[in-house]
């Protein structure tokens, strides 16, 4: 089996994993027909209902039923909404992938930038303050962050919406705080990895070639110090997308976190399962497309 | 004589409190092949760095009352200078070929960058030109290989790609810190054959950096020993080994395993182990080593001149021994 498909193979049981812990998670916290019926309701009212949506099924059959029409792109209707999980789910993933690949990109700029300057003036001040700010991404809460945020450029300044999404400019806060975390721990990764990686042999050599500094940092030496950075980038895209149902929630950004926790308070099992079980294929997907680059970026692992 | 190619004199070596070079001279002329020998540590590799300005600046402190290559001061040489010279028209060559190398690179890459950075060639032009250098240094296939990366390399082919990276420029001169060390014994006959056999045909001068004195023996001209950051010998190849001066040399020589030897003789070593090089070392170096010391042995002896180029620095050949 050749390293793609074994990877692909370990994919499918993780989300084989994920579909049945949610399911069951979401069996034992309480029976939502309590939450969907008037107080009032009559005995039988309450047995038709239950009956209507299969909750009266053993539960092992319902979450058969329920992987069927999975693999079938069904995720079944939502008790809240009364519309299909699928059509929910969809309408809002774009917006949550908008905020978490923004959030992304700008972690991924800053923190090469930011780590490799670490890493070139370690130990000077440049190098202080780099990583005083990452001390300070890393400690400071993201919903606090957020309403620091909101309070500075969106109250005082006015120069970006509180909240919303209706503008372009809305994306701008919650991107950036949603970011702070990852460009923290990415920044240190790729500062560590650089200093070592300026070590290396090969770094003298490039040196001793006569190559100029530019291309001795920024083609030999980042290419090298990015190997451990692309693995953990892959688990911090996935991080993102789960952080940022705290960020949707600050900046009433309408992703699958909000509808996450609507599911969750309303006991709103297909669409919690289904909001799960997406973001778990989002994970999962990101994941693979990891594997692959690692295996385009090294050679070593190719060939292996 | 011909004027040197590269011509050191009182070259000094500092990180921080670690004196790593001390008062070290020689030079190399176009053509000869200049061996260092010493056992690690002893700042072999140090100096040929500090020659190439390789020490990063923040890191060691390099001075030398006379440090030129082909004339040209290198001291007052600018970074950019500097790195115009490395690769161009100083070449060298590393002990591990696999640590050495870029892991994410193709070879003929590695190759051609130094042909694209000093020759001004393009891309194409490089690669083609890189899969002629690695035909030069025995490579087979080299069309093939350029295109691989240095882990589907053995340790010898991985050398010969080095070897080209260092000539890739055309050097005058070539350094060689320990090209075989790291090699199979039988592989380690082939790269120095193709390293003399390149020397040979392009009359550039060679640095050779070894702890193998055997092997010492066969390729060096001159040979220059060092021990605790300075230089305790220098001599001619076969005046050396016929007549090692000083107690160190003739320690080293007499510590090589023979199989001429009558069975039984065991080598000997040379007891104790050379000094630490963070504290200053007061008088002779090798004095708590030595078995021929004796008082003056306190005072640092200087490189006494001895005829026939020969210089050593111990006292007992001074004349005045007690």
């Amino acid at each position: 089996m050749s390293y793609l498909t074994k990877r692909l193979f370990r994919a499918i049981l993780v989300l084989l994993g994920v579909s049945f812990a949610t399911f069951m998670v979401a069996q034992s916290t309480g029976d939502p027909i309590a939450l969907l019926v008037k107080a009032n309701a009559t005995e039988e009212a309450r047995a038709a209902l239950t009956s209507h949506l299969g909750l009266d099924q053993p539960v092992l059959v319902q979450y058969g039923l329920f992987l069927w029409r999975a693999i079938h792109g069904d995720l079944g209707q939502s008790f809240l909404y009364n519309q299909s999980v699928v059509g929910l789910v969809a309408d809002r993933l774009s917006n949550t992938f908008l905020l978490a690949l923004s959030a992304f990109a700008i972690a991924l700029v800053l923190s090469v930038t930011l780590g490799v300057l670490a890493a070139l003036y370690r130990n000077t001040w440049v190098d202080a303050a780099i990583t005083a700010f990452t001390m300070v991404g890393l400690a400071v809460p993201a919903f606090w962050l957020g309403l620091m945020l909101i309070l500075v450029f969106a109250v005082i300044w006015q120069v970006v919406p509180v909240s919303g999404s209706e503008e372009a400019s809305s994306l701008i806060l919650p991107a950036i705080t949603l970011s702070m975390q990852s460009t923290a721990r990415l920044c240190r990764l790729v500062r560590s990895g650089m200093i070592e990686v300026l070590n290396a042999d090969f770094i003298r050599t490039a040196r001793a070639k006569g190559l100029f500094e530019g291309r001795v940092v920024w083609v030999h030496a980042l290419r090298n110090a990015l190997l451990p950075v692309v693995t953990m980038a892959g688990l911090e895209l996935g991080d993102l997308i789960s952080s940022a149902v705290v960020i949707e929630a600050i900046f009433a950004w309408p992703g699958i976190g909000r509808l996450a926790i609507g599911a969750v308070s309303s006991r709103d099992f297909p669409l919690l399962q289904g909001t799960v079980l997406v973001s778990a294929f989002c994970f999962v997907v990101i994941n693979l497309f990891v594997d692959w680059l690692y295996q385009r970026i090294d050679p070593r692992v190719r060939s292996a | 004589m011909t004027s040197p190619l590269l011509e050191v004199k009182d070259l000094d070596v500092h990180f921080g409190a670690l004196h790593a070079v001390r008062a070290v001279s020689f030079s190399v002329a176009p053509g000869e092949t200049l061996g260092v020998v010493g056992e690690s540590g002893s700042g072999k590799s140090t100096t040929m760095l500090a020659v190439l300005g390789l020490h990063p600046k923040r890191q060691g402190t390099v001075t030398a009352s006379r440090l030129e290559f082909d004339g040209e001061d290198l001291l007052s040489k600018s970074d950019r200078a500097m790195r115009d010279l490395r690769g161009r028209r100083v070449g060298l060559i590393f002990q591990d070929p696999l640590a050495a190398l870029n892991p994410l690179m193709t070879v003929g890459r590695q190759i051609g960058e130094v042909l694209v950075r000093h020759h001004g060639l393009d891309k194409h032009a490089s690669r083609a030109e890189a899969v002629k250098l690695l035909e030069r240094t025995g490579v087979p296939d080299p069309l093939r290989r350029a295109a691989q990366f240095p882990h589907q390399f053995s340790g010898g082919m991985r050398q010969r790609v080095m070897i080209a990276i260092a000539l890739a420029g055309r050097p005058e001169l070539l350094i060689a810190d320990e090209p075989t060390t790291a090699l199979d014994v039988t592989v380690q006959a082939e790269i120095v054959r193709l390293i003399r056999d390149i020397q040979q045909a392009s009359g550039m001068g060679l640095v050779w950096i070894t702890h193998d004195l055997a092997l010492m023996a066969r390729v060096a001209d001159r040979v220059m020993v060092m021990y605790a950051g300075a230089v305790v010998e220098e001599a001619p190849v076969d005046r050396l080994y016929a007549t090692p001066r000083h107690p160190y040399t003739a320690g080293l020589l007499g510590s090589i395993a023979r199989l001429d030897q009558p069975r039984g003789v065991r080598a000997r070593a040379i007891a104790g182990t050379p000094p630490s090089m963070d504290q200053p070392i007061g008088g002779c170096a090798f004095a708590p080593r030595c078995p021929l010391r004796f008082d003056k042995c306190t005072v640092a002896p200087p490189l006494i001149p001895l005829g026939d180029g020969v210089r050593a620095a111990c006292w007992r050949l001074s004349g005045e021994q007690a």
